[in-house]
């Protein structure tokens, strides 16, 4: 047995992981070998220094302290879970999210439909948007592109 | 104890603050003595501790009794205790260790044996801390709270071979430094 591998099995003999046939190559290794022995006893002494720790510890009660920093941080957490007097608005909550979304989508696709109305004279959008900004003191938007198309038929015509 | 244990988790997952509280109780010394070993100060080691006990009920309701818990327990610490050693606390760390020691001190019989104990307590505390972080941990693990390398290998989520060459080289730094070579 070499000493490094003899230096491992007195580490695990320390902690009486060292089977009977290992256990007794160490001490055949350790008769002959002195730097193998003072390491041996070097080891145990300082295992046995940490004794000097092993005082009774007790922790101090700061379960009020938690609590306070799980209410803080509600939030984070499923509210439901820990029954928090908000857990009832969640519906609510839920209803009016749905509300704005619904209310986003059809004001962004009425808004949608009304730019393109223009590009299509003629179209039912393009008369309802003719009225709504026809009275403008430019004239209507529609009209003009209206006119644009109808150019470019006649044109076509012509040749 | 396990099943109790795994009971009160469930309860907990379920919102009931007395099963919590009683987890917390059962399990408060265990967390914090472990927490103010490896970073040898108390502020820090009651953060730890109620960390571990905020992000166990936190899980509460997804925690599956499969293994044990106490197991599960030590996961947490340890991972916290990592986390804060790799965090600010490091820095004041030695620097309070001193006031651990006084309390220890002041249950010694006479003054002279108080200082002893004293000096030798810092000194063995200054050792481990000099240790790197697993091998702390490991030492702590084995040396304080008993375990076997299969449950130090659990709790550090590494090999059996890894939780022995961790010992190996933290007991050769221990023997080292404690012997002056």
């Amino acid at each position: 047995m070499r000493c490094r591998g003899a230096q491992k099995l007195l580490s695990r003999r320390v902690d009486g992981a060292v089977s009977s046939v290992d256990a007794a190559a160490l001490d055949s290794h350790l008769v002959g070998c002195a730097a193998c022995r003072l390491a041996a006893v070097r080891l145990e002494q300082a295992w046995h220094a940490l004794g000097a720790l092993e005082e009774g510890i007790s922790a101090p009660d700061d379960w009020a302290r938690i609590e306070a920093a799980a209410e803080a941080r509600r939030w984070r957490w499923t509210p439901s879970w820990l029954g928090w007097p908000l857990a009832p608005l969640r519906p609510a909550a839920a209803g009016v999210l749905a509300a704005m979304v619904a209310l986003g989508t059809t004001g962004g696709v009425l808004l949608s439909r009304a730019a393109l109305a223009p590009q299509r004279a003629g179209s039912i959008e393009s008369s309802l948007f003719a009225e709504t900004l026809g009275e403008l003191p430019w004239g209507s938007p529609a009209a003009g592109l209206a006119g644009v198309f109808d150019n470019s038929t006649a044109r076509e015509e012509d040749r | 104890m396990r099943e109790l244990d795994a009971e009160l988790m469930a309860r907990a997952g379920e919102g009931e603050r007395a099963a919590w509280k009683t987890l917390y109780v059962r399990h408060r010394d265990r967390v914090f003595r472990t927490a103010l070993r490896f970073l040898a100060e108390e502020p820090a080691a009651r953060d730890v501790t109620q960390e571990v006990f905020l992000s166990l009920f936190a899980h509460a309701k997804s925690y599956r009794p499969t293994g044990n818990f106490l197991s599960y327990l030590r996961r947490v610490t340890v991972n916290r205790c990592m986390n804060v050693r790799a965090s600010a606390h490091e820095t004041h760390r030695v620097q309070s260790a001193d006031a651990v020691l006084r309390d220890v001190a002041d249950q010694a019989p006479d003054p002279e044996a108080r200082l002893e104990r004293d000096q030798t307590a810092a000194a063995v505390r200054a050792v481990i801390a000099a240790l790197p972080a697993r091998q702390r941990m490991a030492v702590i693990l084995s040396r304080f709270e008993g375990l076997s390398y299969e449950e130090i290998a659990a709790a550090l989520e590494c090999s059996i071979s890894s939780v022995e060459s961790l010992l190996f080289r933290a007991r050769q730094g221990l023997a080292r430094a404690l012997s002056g070579a």
